[in-house]
């Protein structure tokens, strides 16, 4: 319950009254006072230095008058439920940034436009208990928003590094298990097509061998490239494991599937490799699988699509392998 | 401390003067809304923090998921109060407050915490009124956005063993519009209040 401010006002106390005067005027804290019929009563120190506009040529005035920019129609209504309900309001700038366009103390370090404002709205009431003035604090929070600001990029680009592989840029095998998940279940309760691709670098241990780890680093970067050429707009790539990637591929039958398969493995062969001073031609085999009302987990894809790239190596490799049941005991 | 914090007088005085401001609340929010705002009749439980999760998903009773707003109140009694607005409702409320029903994500925001501020103010000032004690509320914040109900409120970070809670729900007749405030009050406080209900009884 705020305090009845006629109280502090008896003459035996006109020292204190002075001396909240005093202080109301120069906190630094935006204070402003309107009447019923939204003119303005007080107008503190720190209203007068970030509105630009000295008390005498606002008090008396009506506030939307006097600061058109102010959100008139909502912040009007707000004012008439806290004269009915005679109860503290607030705004945030978490949600409505501000309400004055008051200029903010960070004009070189800040990166935000206006002052960022935090609002509380109290209610003055009189002795019959009617609400005759609505008290405006007004609190500067634009360091707070700028903290934050940066905290929601770092922890945005935490999680972006937290779904990458460091070497490929590609998504890393926890994210794209995550997505494939998600895909799987989106699939299964509207009934859409799926189609999983497991492809693997053919030979890629002689790479590392023979010609050293960073050109095998570079192999992996290059055929990383050659496969995000290939892909189109909602299919998603990831590494898997060592030379190992996986293609997620949402509403896309095992026919589509399989012809993105071939493109990118034609794609990555079309042109010899250049790897720290090497020119070198790498395949690769694929594996394609797609989801049927038979497919019990996410993980069955993934398990398919493997027993499609097993068949793929041992047919010879650079070619692709459509999964089938029943692959599995042809293969032994 | 033992499970009845009260004796049974006291328990009444608490359970009538929770009516009072439930009561009070559901009327600011009727006034607002301009319907008419129907409300159960307030639960008040001892939890502890190993069953707080499992009797709030029981008093919410909802698979739905739910957007919730938080408000710590103060001065006699300290505690803070949670209002859980189940989603398909709080997607109602613009459409209530006589707002276009297309907001952005900010402006229903501000809805919420508008409306939650609205119940809680109404309850505090209810309670504080009646028992002649002064209690203050600090301004609302989001706590969960379109998030299952039971990861609301994470067990980990709740660093009391027991508290007094109060749950009453607000439904608006005809609409989609529910929503359940609940009040939080640990140790220090439940002593505190039993000290307040014994005077309020005496002045009766």
């Amino acid at each position: 319950m705020p305090d009845d401010p006629s109280q502090s006002q008896k003459p035996e106390n006109g020292g204190v009254a002075q001396l909240l005067n005093f202080i109301v005027d120069r906190a630094h804290v935006g204070i402003f006072v309107i009447n019923r019929e939204r003119e303005i009563v007080l107008w503190n120190q720190f209203m007068e230095i970030h509105s630009e506009r000295k008390a005498d040529t606002v008090v008396g005035h009506n506030l939307f008058e006097a600061f058109p920019e102010l959100p008139q129609k909502w912040l009007d209504r707000k004012i008439e439920n806290l004269m009915i309900l005679k109860n503290f309001s607030f705004t945030s700038w978490e949600q409505r940034p501000y309400l004055f366009k008051f200029a903010h103390n960070r004009p070189v370090t800040g990166g935000v436009d206006c002052m960022r404002q935090d609002c509380t709205l109290m209610p003055v009431k009189d002795e019959a208990g009617e609400v005759q003035f609505v008290c405006f604090t007004l609190f500067d929070a634009t360091d707070t928003s700028i903290y934050q600001l940066k905290l929601e990029e770092t922890t945005e680009k935490l999680r972006e590094m937290s779904n990458r592989d460091g070497l490929t840029q590609l998504f890393n095998r926890r994210y794209i298990e995550e997505t494939l998940s998600t895909e799987f279940d989106r699939a299964r309760r509207y009934g859409n097509n799926l189609s999983v691709i497991l492809t693997d670098i053919d030979f890629f241990k002689l790479v590392n061998d023979n010609h050293g780890h960073l050109a095998g680093d570079e192999v992996l970067r290059i055929v990383s490239q050659r496969l995000t050429d290939g892909l189109r707009g909602t299919d998603i790539l990831g590494r898997y494991g060592g030379e190992e990637f996986i293609i997620v591929l949402p509403e896309t039958d095992i026919k589509g599937a399989e012809i993105l398969a071939e493109r990118l493995r034609i794609a990555v062969n079309a042109e010899p490799i250049d790897a720290e001073g090497d020119s070198l031609t790498i395949a690769i085999s694929l594996g394609v699988t797609e989801i049927n009302e038979k497919t019990q987990a996410y993980a069955q894809l993934i398990a398919e699509a493997d027993l499609g790239l097993y068949k793929s190596k041992d047919s010879g490799r650079n070619c692709t392998t459509v999964y089938y049941p029943g692959l599995d005991q042809d293969s032994d | 401390m033992t499970m009845k914090p009260y004796t049974e007088d006291q328990n009444d005085a608490l359970q009538e003067v929770v009516n009072i401001a439930m009561g009070q609340a559901g009327d600011s929010l009727a006034r607002i809304l301009g319907n008419f705002v129907e409300l159960s009749v307030p639960r008040i439980r001892l939890v502890t923090v190993d069953d707080v999760i499992s009797t709030v998903t029981g008093m919410v009773d909802t698979n739905a998921e739910v957007s919730a707003v938080r408000q710590a109140f103060s001065n006699s009694l300290r505690g803070e109060a949670i209002v859980i607005f189940a989603q398909a409702g709080a997607d109602d409320l613009a459409d209530l407050m006589g707002y276009d029903t297309d907001l952005d994500q900010s402006a229903e925001q501000e809805l919420l915490l508008e409306v939650a501020n609205l119940l809680v103010g109404a309850i505090i000032n209810g309670i504080s009124e009646t028992l002649e004690t002064d209690l203050s509320f600090s301004a609302p914040s989001l706590m969960a956005e379109r998030k299952p109900l039971d990861q609301v409120l994470v067990p980990e970070q709740l660093s009391w063993s027991h508290a007094l809670l109060m749950e009453v729900n607000f439904t608006v007749e005809g609409r989609d519009f529910k929503c359940h405030l609940l009040m939080f009050m640990t140790e220090e406080a439940i002593d505190t209040l039993r000290g307040i209900l014994d005077e309020f009884m005496d002045g009766i």
